[in-house]
């Protein structure tokens, strides 16, 4: 019965996997005929209808089936991908959950209806569903899903503003009972116990959260897990047990063999809390009133914990005493400051020795301590002693040949003091004079002295300064450049980098634009002969839009073949004010593609993301959701889309005619884009930038000042204004620009300012026709046309959104995105 | 010298510095959360100490019975940190979590058989020739292609739970399988 069944679908699925969409509609019009009410024929012609273009059709089978109530798996399957496709995610929800309800013991349909709430971040439905199919069929890892529910519906994960939400005690501490009646403990697997971990800790139930990590599972889990790891080691800072942790990161080194950075920072880190906690304990003790031997739970004056320097490093260097109720010494730490330190001092020397050159942690660390310490003995009013220009050079010595260690030392250099720099130049004069090309070791050597002396500069810079120094790495890269095969690397490459850096810095002190011109010949040169360098071709599409010579810079943006989640953060290297070089009214469509190339990325998160999310419940990997949500989140409210999006709408204006029906459209999603929260996920960190201590090439080759939510505010209002008054509807932007935002224009350049002038004169010039109602206001714009037929011209049109779909995508375009999607009814 | 640490999500957006490398593939959004949906301890990063990434690994478990291993499907180091150490760092963090969390028998890769560089590096760290995979990899856009370049290497080295050895074998070079033969 089932095989005849699956014989007579075969066909249909075939044409619909070849493409054959139209076979696909006629071989299940013949099997209707036969059986007019067949389930899944109907739910596959929907989707053929659809595959096909036939968007009205589709519709309307689609309509027909989800008012019949089905139930049958593989019915819901196909009309899963038929709402997915229309954009009506939600509708998936409401359909499986008629469905389970009309069979609620079919667990399969259940746990389909969970995953619907999670594809559209209902999260208390899904932690209900999830609770409801735990009790009927008594899996735990139901119990696990609600539990991972009402966490993320604690974190609001997700939501228009995300963190946590005023309820969020209330459902941790529901999740919290959760776990702890669970019928397996949490400790099965590193995901369960990292979601109870995170429970407790957001709880604030630190020393609970304590107790299960050093228990005999929980160390166990720390070792092999690097997530719980991760939060394991926050959990003991938050609750203060800093000696707790420097012990323990301590053995890791030095019996463990263990050289991972974080460790031995958080060794360093942990050991000046100590320090601090010793510190304040003893002062409390002298200052106490109460007899001394009672000191718990006393905490020093505000004034007094502030005292010492924290880490300038950001790794959460206070420490409240306040939190370590029994601040007993471990018995493994000595108690003097002094003591401690010199420990550390051993212990990174002991394996520097131990470990050779094959290993630089033992050697930073060094470096790091004596930063730290630095730090402390100025706090203190101590003089500064030498160490570190010596440690400096030690490092340098043993690891100049590697291309990493200008920047394993910068950071150090850049605490130097002004006497200290001298010195430190002038070891790296005499390295300089001892330059030697012939090898890789000496080249690599070469190019780290160059850019420590450049970095560590410390006089005001000329023109003739750049230019010499121009002059000495581009005779160095010609005579350090071997012949090398053109997949390679060029060895020398960082000396035209370095030569590109000196021009554009005479170029910023004197604006002779001659200086970019140089600075191309040695980039083109430098890529001609190493074709894989896309440092050299960031740099020179940089310039080439300095210059106005958009062509050779779209050219070698492409050729760096930037894709996927790239042009998310890479688009704007290229699309950055784009709309100024588009050649779109003569005809060239480069940068108008070059926007909808990018903006390709933000479909493929919307429809797949929530796959993987669903995934990981799948495969119970607790520790990844959040963050997965939260990746969905930074990229579908990306600020590079909108400012792309906005590109987009002025490449456009200067090209297509403004069709009417259109207009209402975009001025709705342009709204809605105003409404968002966005996130900045552009990477400026790869424009390489070898320039002197506190200069950036990034800012210094920017076309224009960054742009950030401020610009995109303006520009966005600019827009909603002027659309609104062409379509005659009343919006929420303000009519007077001037006024509004007077502080907002620290991001736009002095065109951007006379043209948001000249908007505002416009706009006041022009007479105000009577305004409409949106419905009236569309009726109008569209002559006679029903809304319907309207809603299918932007989609031809192209729309606002760059990469907006083309295919019968009627229910989004009548109303943008409702803006709250994603919240929960509750939320 | 550099920090160990967890592959997220939202590394995606910081991977820049290594994936612009030729030699470093882009792939979609779903098959790096697809792993880390599966096998997030597989899935490695190595941080520089000022935040820059350095490289990462991408690896998960599978087979049946005694084929069952943990398998590197992606290795990457940024040309500026590269000579380092570093994939050895990786991979042996890999080899342990396949090892104490995964039971495995071996950890495996497949290697280009034209990469004699790589070769030799994973032979350093204990890996041999298993088999050889005909026309596994599609030809590079900017090489003459050739069965070298196509054929890949499935290079294993055996897990503490491979006590037979049963994952070396002295003649795995001359032994050749079909792609569809391959997992």
């Amino acid at each position: 019965m089932v095989d005849q069944e699956q014989r007579k679908l075969k066909p249909i699925y075939d044409a619909l996997d070849s493409g054959s969409y139209k076979a696909a509609i006629q071989t299940c019009n013949k099997l209707l005929k036969k059986q007019p009410q067949h389930e899944t024929i109907r739910a596959l012609k929907s989707l053929a209808l659809l595959r096909a273009n036939k968007a009205e059709e589709a519709i309307q089978l689609c309509d027909e089936i989800l008012a019949s109530k089905p139930t049958d798996d593989t019915v819901l399957g196909i009309m899963q991908h038929v709402l997915k496709h229309l954009d009506r995610t939600p509708e998936i929800t409401a359909m499986f959950e008629d469905a389970f309800k009309k069979q609620p013991g079919n667990e399969e349909l259940g746990a389909q209806t969970f995953m619907s709430h999670i594809r559209v971040g209902s999260w208390k439905s899904a932690q209900l569903i999830a609770l409801k199919l735990f009790k009927s069929f008594k899996q735990p890892k139901y119990l696990f899903w609600s539990i991972m529910s009402a966490v993320l519906q604690a974190q609001n994960a997700g939501g228009v503003n995300p963190g946590m939400t005023d309820n969020a005690p209330i459902l941790l501490n529901l999740a919290l009972r959760m776990v702890t009646s669970s019928p397996i403990p949490s400790y099965v697997s590193p995901d369960h116990f990292y979601l109870h971990l995170t429970i407790l800790k957001t709880l604030d139930k630190l020393d609970e959260a304590y107790e299960h990590i050093q228990s005999e599972r929980g160390k166990r889990l720390c070792e092999t897990s690097l997530v719980v790891d991760e939060l394991r080691r926050e959990i003991f800072l938050a609750k203060g047990a800093c000696r707790e942790e420097a012990v323990l990161c301590g053995e890791r080194l030095s019996k463990k063999g263990d050289r991972n950075w974080i460790t031995f920072l958080s060794l360093i880190d942990s050991t000046f809390d100590v320090i601090k906690l010793n510190e304040s304990q003893s002062k409390c003790e002298t200052d106490s009133v109460a007899p001394a031997t009672d000191s718990e739970g006393a905490g020093p004056p505000p004034s007094e914990a502030k005292e010492t320097p924290s880490s300038t490093e950001g790794n959460g260097g206070e420490v409240d005493p306040e939190l370590t109720p029994k601040p007993t010494p471990h018995p493994e730490l000595p108690l003097e400051p002094q003591a401690l330190i010199d420990g550390l001092r051993e212990l990174f020397e002991r394996l520097a020795k131990e470990d050779g050159l094959k290993e630089r942690g033992g050697h930073l660390a060094s470096l790091q301590l004596e930063k730290r310490v630095r730090i402390r003995e100025e706090g203190q009013g101590k003089s500064v002693p030498d160490t570190l220009v010596s440690l400096l050079k030690q490092y340098f010595n043993n690891f100049s040949d590697k291309t990493c260690c200008f920047e394993d030392l910068k950071t150090y250099v850049a605490s130097l003091q002004e006497r200290e720099l001298t010195s430190w130049l002038g070891f790296l004069k005499e390295q300089a004079d001892a330059c030697d090309f012939s090898t890789p070791a000496g080249l690599a050597r070469s190019i780290n002295v160059f850019k420590l002396q450049r970095f560590s500069s410390t006089s005001r810079r000329t023109e003739a300064d750049e230019q010499t120094d121009a002059a000495t790495y581009l005779k160095a890269y010609f005579e350090a450049l071997p012949d090398l095969s053109e997949t390679d690397l060029q060895p020398a490459d960082d000396l035209a980098i370095l030569a590109a850096n000196g021009l554009v810095s005479a170029w910023v002190i004197t604006r002779k634009e001659t200086y970019l011109h140089q600075a191309l010949v040695v980039l083109e040169c430098a890529s001609s002969k190493s074709k894989q360098n896309y440092q050299l071709r960031i740099l020179a599409v940089r310039i080439y839009r300095l210059l106005a010579a958009n062509g050779p810079a779209l050219s070698h943006y492409r050729t760096m073949d930037v894709k996927q989640v790239q042009t998310d953060t890479l688009s704007h290297l290229i699309l950055s004010r784009g709309s100024t070089y588009s050649l779109a009214p003569v005809g060239d469509v480069g940068m108008t593609q070059e926007c909808i190339t990018a903006s390709d990325i933000y479909n493929q998160n919307s429809s797949d993301t929530a796959d993987m999310i669903i995934k990981a419940f799948q495969f119970e990997k607790y520790s990844q959701i959040t963050e997965f949500v939260e990746f969905e989140d930074r990229l579908d409210n990306s600020l590079q889309r909108d400012l792309t999006r906005l590109e987009y709408v002025r490449m456009k204006f200067t090209t297509e005619k403004l069709e009417p029906e259109a207009l209402l459209l975009e001025l709705q999603e342009l709204e809605f884009v105003l409404e968002k929260m966005h996130h900045d996920n552009r990477d400026f960190a790869v424009i390489p930038n070898y320039q002197p201590r506190g200069q950036s090439l990034a800012d210094q080759t920017s076309m224009g000042v960054v742009r950030g939510f401020q610009w995109l505010t303006v520009f966005l209002q600019l827009y909603i204004r002027a659309y609104a008054r062409a379509c005659r509807v009343e919006t929420s932007v303000a009519s007077d620009m001037n006024t509004f935002l007077s502080g907002w224009l620290s991001e736009m350049t002095e065109d951007e300012k006379t043209f948001l002038k000249f908007s505002q004169i416009l706009h006041e010039w022009i007479p105000c026709p009577p305004l409409l109602s949106r419905e009236a206001a569309m009726a109008a714009l569209t002559g006679t046309a029903t809304p319907s037929d309207a809603t299918a011209a932007p989609a031809q049109n192209g729309g606002v959104d760059p990469a907006a779909k083309t295919n019968g995508d009627q229910e989004r375009k009548q109303s943008p995105p409702p803006p709250h999607v994603k919240q929960d009814g509750s939320g | 010298m550099s920090v160990l640490r967890p592959f997220k999500a939202d590394d995606l957006f910081k991977f820049n510095n290594v994936n612009l490398d030729l030699w470093t593939e882009t792939y979609s959004i779903s098959f790096y959360l697809n792993y880390l949906a599966r096998w997030p301890d597989l899935c490695l990063v190595q941080e520089a100490p000022n935040g820059k990434m350095m490289g990462y690994v991408i690896g998960k478990a599978e087979g049946h019975g005694q084929e069952w291993h943990g398998h590197v499907t992606a290795i990457t180091v940024a040309p500026e940190y590269r000579r380092l150490g570093l994939a050895r760092k990786m991979m042996d963090e890999l080899e342990r979590i396949s090892t104490e969390v995964y039971n495995g028998y071996f950890v495996d890769l497949y290697v280009r058989c034209a990469n004699v560089l790589a070769i030799n590096m994973y032979e350093g760290m204990g890996y041999s020739v298993y088999r050889r995979v005909a026309q596994y990899y599609s030809k590079l856009p900017h090489e003459k292609g050739g069965r070298d370049q196509e054929d890949a290497f499935d290079m294993r080295k055996p897990l503490p739970r491979d006590t037979m050895r049963r994952s070396v074998r002295p003649n795995g070079r001359e032994i050749i399988i079909s792609r569809d033969q391959a997992p």
